[in-house]
């Protein structure tokens, strides 16, 4: 009983354990022409919100292409899980002065 | 004597209209502010309209569409809010003006085509998003009274200075 007990305790740290951290949201803020963060940092398995403040649409496009939101209504959120490493510069394809990067750990 | 009083009256009356009209150029109530912003983005959206037809560049025919798109959610919102604050959009020389300019502005490019059409329009659009940009400085938001209303012209700043930056990119390439 008591291995049982054991194996029941590994079997449900074990992921957690290479996993290291839990995956979070990280968020940010499409509003006034800008991506609020400018910059922010992430773990691969990481999910990043945008959530678009702005009276119009917005994309979140990867330059390299790795993402790609296409048109966020306004008022309305895109997500994505990041899944490789890298620092991954994006912009929005509508209003080409908003550019803005994701590092992902 | 009396004709030198009446004279003087007449003078001094002109002068006091004068300063009026001078002062609303100056210094508009939140009424004729909610107009201004109304007028302006009607303008480009009308100007916008034309150019997403008859635009020879697919680049220039983009931008267009985008200042519809992007013009008709600032009015939507700037509409939504003077109905909340229950205020009347009230004509005034500014809006009068920048109509003006507007309707000049549509004439001279109806009568356009090709690539002399996307270099008027952008040209224009150049000048009018930076006459649209000094009028939020210098006369919008040092004057607007409401909170919300300040706070939405204050969010539309950065979206007139992003299409304005768009519009010179545009501007130098058609060179």
């Amino acid at each position: 009983m008591k291995s049982l007990l054991f194996l029941f305790l590994f079997l449900l740290l074990f992921p957690l354990s290479f996993s290291g951290a839990v995956a979070k949201t990280i968020a940010v803020k499409i509003e006034a022409m800008q991506f609020i963060p400018n910059k922010v940092q992430a773990n691969v398995g990481d999910t990043i919100e945008w959530n678009n403040k702005d009276f119009f649409p917005h994309t979140a496009t990867a330059l390299d292409k790795s993402f790609d939101s296409k048109s966020i209504p306004s008022q309305q959120k895109w997500v994505t899980k990041v899944q490789k490493p890298g620092t991954f510069k994006y912009q929005c394809l509508f209003h080409p002065v908003m550019k803005a990067s994701v590092i992902v750990l | 004597m009396k004709q030198i009083h009446s004279l003087f009256t007449l003078v001094v009356t002109f002068c006091l209209f004068a300063l009026s009209a001078l002062a609303i150029a100056a210094a508009p109530n939140d009424a004729q502010i909610a107009h201004i912003v109304v007028t302006a983005n009607q303008l480009d959206i009308d100007a916008g309209n034309l150019a997403a037809k008859k635009a020879e560049s697919s680049e220039v025919k983009e931008f267009a569409n985008r200042m519809v798109t992007d013009h008709t959610g600032v009015n939507k919102e700037a509409t939504d809010l003077v109905g909340k604050l229950k205020v009347t959009p009230e004509d005034n020389e500014t809006s009068k003006a920048l109509t003006k300019d507007g309707s000049a502005n549509m004439k001279q490019l109806k009568m356009m085509k090709g690539h002399a059409f996307d270099k008027e329009y952008i040209d224009h659009e150049v000048r009018f998003h930076k006459l649209v940009l000094k009028t939020i400085d210098e006369t919008l938001l040092p004057h607007a009274q409401n909170g919300e209303l300040k706070d939405l012209v204050t969010k539309v700043r950065p979206v007139i200075a992003a299409h304005l930056d768009h519009a010179i990119r545009l501007q130098n390439k058609l060179k």
